[in-house]
């Protein structure tokens, strides 16, 4: 049987390789490592890394298995698409602001400002929730669950 | 594709998902039996990392349930189990299966009666 300081360094190894997933996606995958390790020990006395290969490999081959992203590509492309939508919105909220604003100083006097804005931000709206769709629909194509 | 034949492992590599069902339909299985179940039944090649990762997403899908059974001589094992998503996932799963390798059983079997 291997013991349990061999299954935490072995598990800690697979951790460190995993080290570019977002922590939430990698303790999903490896929430429960440590008592599959131990299963998988208490079968026989061979080494871990004789059996199952360095834990790099063993990592590599999770990602495949679980379909996370491979190491190497672009961690931050959520976080690309997260930023355009924060843009989306502020540019929603920043044209609302300008609205009020103006309608306030002028008291209705911009016309065309008044007519623009609206339409303006209805449109941005609807960019940003189609942009969203996309996001989301990428996302789910990119996680390849 | 890099135009390479097709080996037993890479056509492992699509249907995984199955087979993992499939060991688990039989009854419930912790991640080294499921290992061994899929070994013994003629597939060699599949490593540890693959249906622990298999386990592990089919359960984030909400395909499986799990249970930790304690044991006073090893370690406690994670047994996981067809939930009714698991069971309607293996069925439409196994359904596909079979059209494909129908279809492509008899163009096999046209293959070889012409020969």
């Amino acid at each position: 049987m291997t013991d349990t300081t061999e299954v935490a360094r072995y598990a800690a190894a697979v951790r460190a390789a995993l080290a570019d997933l977002p922590a939430a996606e990698r303790e999903s995958l490896v929430g429960d490592l440590e008592q599959h390790l131990a299963e998988v020990g208490a079968e026989s006395d061979v080494p871990l890394d004789t059996r199952l290969g360095a834990p790099e490999a063993y990592a590599a081959e999770l990602r495949v298995a679980y379909g996370a992203r491979e190491p190497g590509k672009p961690a931050g492309r959520r976080l690309y698409r997260g930023g355009v939508a924060v843009i989306v919105g502020a540019a929603v909220v920043g044209g609302w602001l300008v609205v009020s604003k103006s309608q306030q100083l002028s008291g209705g006097g911009l016309r065309w400002i008044n007519i623009l804005m609206p339409n303006l931000i209805l449109l941005l709206l609807i960019i940003g929730f189609l942009y969203y769709m996309w996001a989301r629909a990428a996302g789910r194509r990119g996680g390849g669950a | 594709m890099d135009g390479g034949p097709l080996d037993a492992s890479q056509l492992l590599k699509g249907v995984l998902d199955l087979a993992v069902l499939a060991v688990l339909a039989e009854r419930d299985s912790y991640g080294y039996e499921v290992l061994r179940q899929l070994r013994e039944s003629g597939l060699p090649g599949v490593g540890d990392a693959s249906v622990y990762g298999t386990l592990r997403r089919l359960y984030q899908a909400g395909a499986l349930s799990s249970y930790v059974v304690p044991s006073d001589e090893g370690p406690h094992r994670k047994y996981y189990g067809l939930n009714d998503g698991g069971r309607a996932l293996l069925a439409r799963s196994a359904e596909a299966w079979f059209t494909v390798t129908d279809a492509v059983s008899t163009l096999l079997d046209g293959m070889e009666a012409r020969r």
